[in-house]
């Protein structure tokens, strides 16, 4: 889970929604209306998702160009609008989240983003949670002083 | 984009056809009689006989010219016309066999080729196309395909069991097994669609589902815009994203 180990972010994401709408020029899938996805364990909600995506001749190319296999075919999701971010061990709440699926990290903003863990409650105005490492930082102010840090549990993930 | 006009111009036998009748009589007739009479008219004063005789035969001379150059003239009017009156689309339908039955014009294989006024080509064909001759703006299509290529030069292919196109309302009604493809690979089903042709609209309201790069998807409705670039699923929708395997 988002707590203590990797989150595999490759697997398929289920996505509850009132609307989507697909532009296919831009290669955006936009859900809104009490959108609810799922993938793996975690969860987030939010008024609106915003899904942008590679279409099957941009996967390519950029794989040729990179040399590898095709890369995933969704680069990043934003979310907006009372996001709410959980897993079994954590939870965050933001106005906007940006889930870089590639990147493998949620980072949430807000007037007041929250982040919990069991007891422990952290409030600032950004949080970055690292889905491969399950280490999530709250900063004050963007880029400003850290309030608070999350370590996956000594005898599961590696020691900070 | 607005379908063809399908109509034959059953009633458009081109006016003025029927006059191109015989020269007229006039002069001519006349001095045909004056010399069956016995070659008097040269006892009667040499010169002005002379005078009018080679007056008649200039006149005769220039008909001789005058009325064929006429009748050629008035044969390519009357070729001509059903092109004249051709309306602006461009279109050329083309079909296997016509039958009209009872109240029917039956079209097998038919296929149009056609412009719509937005100059974007497209091709239907249809395993039948039948113009009601009662409500003439109605064509009921079976097995109908089109493929329309969008302004922006992407095409999509539209098929399903049935059509209706309205031709008065450039409206589509298509139902039973809808499938459409676009070439950014995208594919959606659905089982009833009403196409606003002109307008570049498509509105569903029952199940719909399909893919596209981004993963799959299901609602209960759909609203499609700018000839399918911004398509909106709604009455609730299930979607299954793939972020696809991180190189």
């Amino acid at each position: 889970q988002l707590g203590t180990g990797s989150h595999d972010s490759s697997q398929p994401i289920e996505v509850i929604s009132d609307e989507l709408e697909v532009q296919q020029a831009n290669n955006l899938a936009i859900f809104s209306g009490n959108v609810d996805a799922i993938q793996g364990e975690m969860r987030l909600r939010a008024d609106k998702l915003t899904v942008h995506y590679r279409n099957n001749d941009q996967a390519e190319a950029q794989a040729e160009a990179a040399g590898a296999e095709a890369g995933g075919a969704i680069t990043k999701i934003v979310a907006e609008g009372q996001v709410f971010v959980s897993s079994p061990k954590e939870t965050g709440q933001g106005d906007v989240g940006v889930y870089d699926v590639e990147g493998q990290t949620i980072v949430l903003e807000g007037k007041e983003v929250v982040l919990t863990q069991g007891d422990n409650v952290i409030r600032g105005a950004r949080a970055v949670m690292d889905l491969e490492t399950g280490r999530s930082v709250v900063q004050t102010k963007p880029g400003g002083r850290v309030r608070g840090l999350f370590i996956p549990n000594q005898n599961q993930g590696q020691t900070q | 984009m607005t379908y063809p006009e399908l109509r034959a111009d059953p009633g458009s036998e081109p006016a003025g056809s029927g006059q191109a009748g015989p020269a007229p009589a006039g002069e001519g007739g006349g001095l045909l009689r004056r010399s069956r009479a016995g070659g008097d008219w040269a006892a009667r004063g040499g010169a002005a006989a002379l005078q009018v005789a080679t007056r008649r035969s200039r006149f005769v001379n220039l008909m001789k010219v005058a009325l064929p150059v006429l009748a050629v003239l008035l044969t390519v009017a009357v070729l001509a016309w059903p092109q004249l009156r051709r309306t602006t689309d461009e279109f050329r339908l083309s079909f296997s066999s016509l039958e009209t039955d009872s109240g029917a014009l039956t079209m097998a294989k038919a296929r149009y080729h056609g412009i719509d006024d937005k100059g974007q080509p497209y091709v239907v064909t249809a395993d039948s196309a039948t113009q009601s001759l009662t409500d003439r703006d109605r064509i009921d299509l079976v097995n109908l395909t089109a493929d329309i290529t969008t302004k922006k030069g992407e095409w999509f292919t539209l098929s399903s069991d049935k059509g209706i196109y309205r031709e008065d309302t450039q409206r589509l009604f298509l139902s039973g097994n809808i499938a459409i493809f676009t070439d950014l690979g995208y594919e959606f089903h659905g089982e009833t669609a009403d196409v606003d042709l002109d307008a570049g609209t498509v509105t569903s309201d029952d199940m719909v589902w399909g893919q596209g790069p981004f993963g799959l998807m299901q609602a209960h409705g759909l609203r499609g815009y700018d000839g399918g670039d911004r398509i909106r699923f709604i009455n609730g929708v299930h979607t299954t994203l793939y972020p696809g395997s991180r190189s």
